[in-house]
């Protein structure tokens, strides 16, 4: 759950994983520099690739 | 927050000043240019943020122009550069706030800040970092937002609608997304590689190539994927049923017969189990070893028995007569009936018996020693078959030629290691065939006297023979391998050229390297996902920015308005775009961009009016507005509708209003108009090398004084006089106007035209505005040029000031 209400906001309207995944990370980054947060974003979005492809394995 | 008070120390213009009291609704600065205004503007900003727009636009020019300049020139040493004010918030609470200025190692500046004397950040107290808020309004900084790039002025108006987390969250996104393309995890480039290698072997299928051209573009529906394959491949196949492992291996037999009629490696291919082969052979020799030296004791034997033998008749003759003794008389002989049987004959007669059944054994032991060790030789002959494979007919040789056409080095190397094996495997297996042939006839050499010594040479070399012949075809069948398995690859490239098991290739690369694809399509539909993210919020971005640039661009519009009313040209909106800001103007119902095509004048209307409408953002903790010659290019009519609409407005939406001029009539004007909300009126009388010196404006009392002093003095005194006598009838107009709450004069009415402003002021009389009007057509400043024009002497001068005097305490405006 996102605490900025923007934040918040945005990943309400938009119900998908990524916008919610994404979103709440960003919302732990606000006080970062946006290089930083670009970084952790990015991690972020290796590690979803990383749980859809170990999903793959299970179908 | 409201500025109460301020006091730059050694800061720009300024030396170790007093504090200047700002303390008021509206507070008018008047200076002479080069007295110190911007140098007070400056120091509100740096303290504000520790730094000012012109430095910062300086330093992008040269960085060196501007090293140093925020301290004093003639600041003496070890003394230090801050700027000291008083803040009050909007529930009265007051805050000490101090910026000093640090010079570091290479005269690096920075600053540190404090509140209420403690080291601090100025957010503790809720002043806000970003200058988009910011209330000072220099005279190089009016345009700043409207000549900014479309992109800064979009990043500033979204900050000030309050939209910066947002912003910042697309930028980061963006760039992640942008890292995570250019950059995939391991386990993608991995995948992806496989993936060219499908899609090139789908290509030459035409079953399938069109979905491998898909795939080759990243386009990837692997549901209908899977369906247009599976139609192809059960189509090849002539199949109705999809059962995957059948697929694959109905596709591999395929393959095999597709391949076998290019060319069958089969008979060539290096037996499995090589290396076991190998093994049996060597233990086959050793078991050999073990069989040869069981054979040369038998022989042995076999001779010990030779030896000592008898024959057959005699044998029987002995063992039959033997028979015969009578047991009454043992030592009778049956053939010459005498006692010569004694009993040393008859044991010795014994013994020969038992020697002839010895023989019989070591005969056949012999016979089954050797057909043994024939039998090994011959296993042995069998295993130097099994470690090289079925080598090549002479048909099969022509088709490898030709599949090479003979010329290719990796073919000639391959068939020199084939040719050699073969001749060592057939030598090698006639050889040990010959060998056990020799061996089975060892009995028979061994039978005959004549022969009998062969039968020992048979075996003299057999063990080095067969230690050489196991070495040599050890060494053959590995280099045959080397040979092939370096070979095959060329060799399966050549008949995978084929374009029937190319087809068929190409309907299996899919379906053997289907994880590869999904991991790319996965990876390829999460950045088709991000680059949805990164659109959707510049699209929330965009729907929050336009409804809230619909409320803050009427703001602007109305703010130009003020300025400009009536006026032909006019501020018509903001357009967001993505990541950029156009603003927009109307001329007579057509369009223009504002930036372009705006005069000077107006576009200081417009950064005025941007200003105001960024200053009066909700949430903005600052409450006060500081102007720097805010009229700059603008005439008279825009001036007055600087002072009389947008100050009036300022003031009722609660800012503090402080606008420093070097025009003393917009001073005096903004002073006039506001006279009755007690503004605070400073003028810089002078700038010494210790900094500007700033005092009160005069007040009535003042002014008076101030008159009284130059009647005294010489002509040009006494001519400063009259003006200084016609500005108090002035200020005795405002006050009495004031004080019985009478519409007040226009500000820039003449002290003549303010004569029935007072008349009709309750508790006036006529006397007084007579006498008034008097003293007016006294100091009138018309006659002042003319030759020949009397200065008026000092009793002249003081009647008049004791009237405006005598005036004012009979309505109570002065003691």
């Amino acid at each position: 759950m996102a605490n900025n209400p923007l934040l918040e906001e945005f990943a309400t309207a938009h119900a998908g994983n990524l916008q919610r995944r994404l979103a709440d990370a960003f919302d732990g980054l606000l006080t970062q520099t946006d290089e930083a947060a670009a970084v952790q974003l990015k991690t972020e979005l290796d590690d979803v690739l990383q749980e859809r492809i170990n999903a793959l394995g299970q179908d | 927050m409201r500025l109460v008070r301020i006091k730059p120390i050694y800061f720009r213009g300024f030396g170790n000043s007093d504090w200047i009291n700002l303390d008021a609704d509206l507070v008018v600065l008047h200076g002479p240019n080069g007295f110190g205004k911007t140098s007070l503007t400056e120091a509100v900003e740096w303290l504000l943020y520790g730094k000012t727009k012109r430095r910062e636009r300086g330093e992008t020019l040269c960085q060196r122009d501007y090293q140093g300049s925020y301290r004093n020139a003639h600041a003496p040493a070890g003394s230090p550069t801050s700027v000291e004010a008083m803040l009050r918030s909007s529930t009265g609470v007051e805050f000490e706030v101090r910026r000093d200025l640090e010079v570091g190692p290479r005269n690096v500046e920075s600053s540190q800040t404090f509140v209420n004397s403690s080291p601090a950040s100025l957010t503790t107290i809720g002043l806000p970092t970003d200058e988009f808020f910011s209330p000072v309004i220099a005279q190089d900084s009016l345009q700043e937002f409207i000549h900014a790039k479309p992109k800064e002025r979009r990043d500033k108006i979204c900050a000030a609608l309050g939209l910066d987390p947002l912003v910042r969250y697309k930028t980061a996104a963006d760039k992640a997304r942008t890292r995570f393309q250019s950059d995939p995890p391991q386990v993608v480039k991995l995948a992806n590689g496989r993936l060219a290698m499908i899609v090139s072997a789908m290509s030459h299928s035409p079953r399938v190539q069109v979905v491998g051209a898909r795939w080759a573009r990243w386009q990837f529906d692997l549901d209908a994927d899977t369906s247009e394959l599976q139609r192809a491949i059960l189509g090849f196949l002539t199949m109705q049923e999809w059962d995957e492992a059948v697929i694959i291996a109905g596709l591999g037999h395929h393959r095999e017969d597709a391949a076998r009629r290019v060319f069958d490696d089969g008979p060539i291919r290096v037996p499995i189990a090589l290396t076991t082969e190998l093994e049996k052979l060597n233990e086959r020799r050793q078991q050999i070893a073990g069989r040869v030296a069981s054979l040369t004791q038998a022989i042995r034997e076999f001779q010990a028995a030779v030896a000592s033998l008898y024959s057959r008749p005699q044998l029987q003759f002995w063992e039959t007569g033997l028979g015969l003794v009578r047991p009454e008389r043992p030592d009778m002989c049956p053939m010459c009936e005498a006692d010569t049987l004694t009993q040393g004959r008859r044991t010795e007669l014994g013994q020969r018996i038992s020697q002839s059944a010895n023989y019989t054994t070591a005969t056949n032991a012999l016979a089954q020693e050797s057909a043994l060790a024939s039998q090994f030789i011959r296993g042995l002959a069998s295993d130097v078959r099994a470690v090289f494979p079925h080598f090549l007919s002479h048909d099969q040789r022509d088709a490898i030629l030709g599949l090479f056409q003979g010329n290719h080095e990796l073919c000639n190397l391959f068939l020199t290691a084939h040719d050699s094996a073969s001749v060592i495997s057939q030598q090698t297996r006639e050889l040990l065939l010959d060998r056990a042939q020799r061996v089975e006839s060892i009995p028979t050499l061994a039978a005959n006297a004549g022969t009998v010594h062969l039968a020992t040479g048979v075996l003299l070399d057999l063990q080095e023979l067969l230690d050489r012949a196991c070495r040599d075809v050890a060494k053959a069948a590995r280099d045959y391998a080397d040979a092939f398995n370096a070979f095959r690859p060329r060799l399966q490239s050549k008949i995978s050229s084929d374009a029937a098991i190319q087809e068929i290739d190409g309907l299996l690369a899919p379906l053997n390297g289907w994880r590869s694809v999904q991991i790319v399509s996965t990876y390829a539909h999460l950045l088709n996902e991000s680059l949805d993210v990164v659109r959707q919020i510049e699209e929330q971005i965009q729907t929050k920015q336009a409804a809230l640039l619909q409320t803050r661009g009427q703001e602007i519009r109305d703010w130009y308005d003020l300025l400009n009313p009536d006026a032909p040209v006019r501020y018509a909106r903001m357009e967001p775009g993505t990541d950029s800001l156009s603003l927009w103007a109307s001329t007579f119902g057509v369009e223009i961009n504002a930036v372009a095509c705006l005069s000077q004048c107006q576009l200081n209307c417009l950064g005025l009016s941007m200003h105001f409408m960024r200053l009066l953002t909700p949430g903005s903790p600052l409450a006060f507005v500081l102007m720097d010659d805010p009229v700059q290019s603008m005439d008279d009519d825009h001036s007055q509708a600087f002072v009389i609409e947008v100050i009036r407005q300022l003031i009722a939406r609660n800012l503090q209003v402080i606008v420093f001029s070097h025009v003393q009539g917009l001073v005096d004007s903004i002073w006039e108009t506001y006279y009755d909300r007690a503004p605070r009126s400073l003028r810089i009388s002078n700038y010494q090398k210790t900094g500007p010196e700033i005092e009160n404006a005069e007040t009535l009392q003042q002014a008076i004084t101030r008159a009284q002093a130059l009647s005294g003095g010489n002509e040009d005194n006494r001519r400063l006089a009259l003006d200084v006598i016609r500005r108090s009838v002035e200020l005795l107009i405002r006050e009495v106007c004031r004080t019985t709450h009478s519409t007040p004069p226009p500000y820039d009415a003449t002290a003549r035209q303010m004569l029935p402003f007072f008349g009709s002021c309750p508790g006036t009389i006529p006397g007084q505005l007579q006498g008034l009007r008097v003293t007016i057509e006294f100091s009138d400043p018309g006659p002042h040029t003319q030759v020949g024009w009397p200065v008026p002497t000092q009793p002249q001068i003081t009647s008049h000031i004791d009237r405006i005097r005598q005036t004012a305490r009979e309505l109570g405006v002065m003691n």
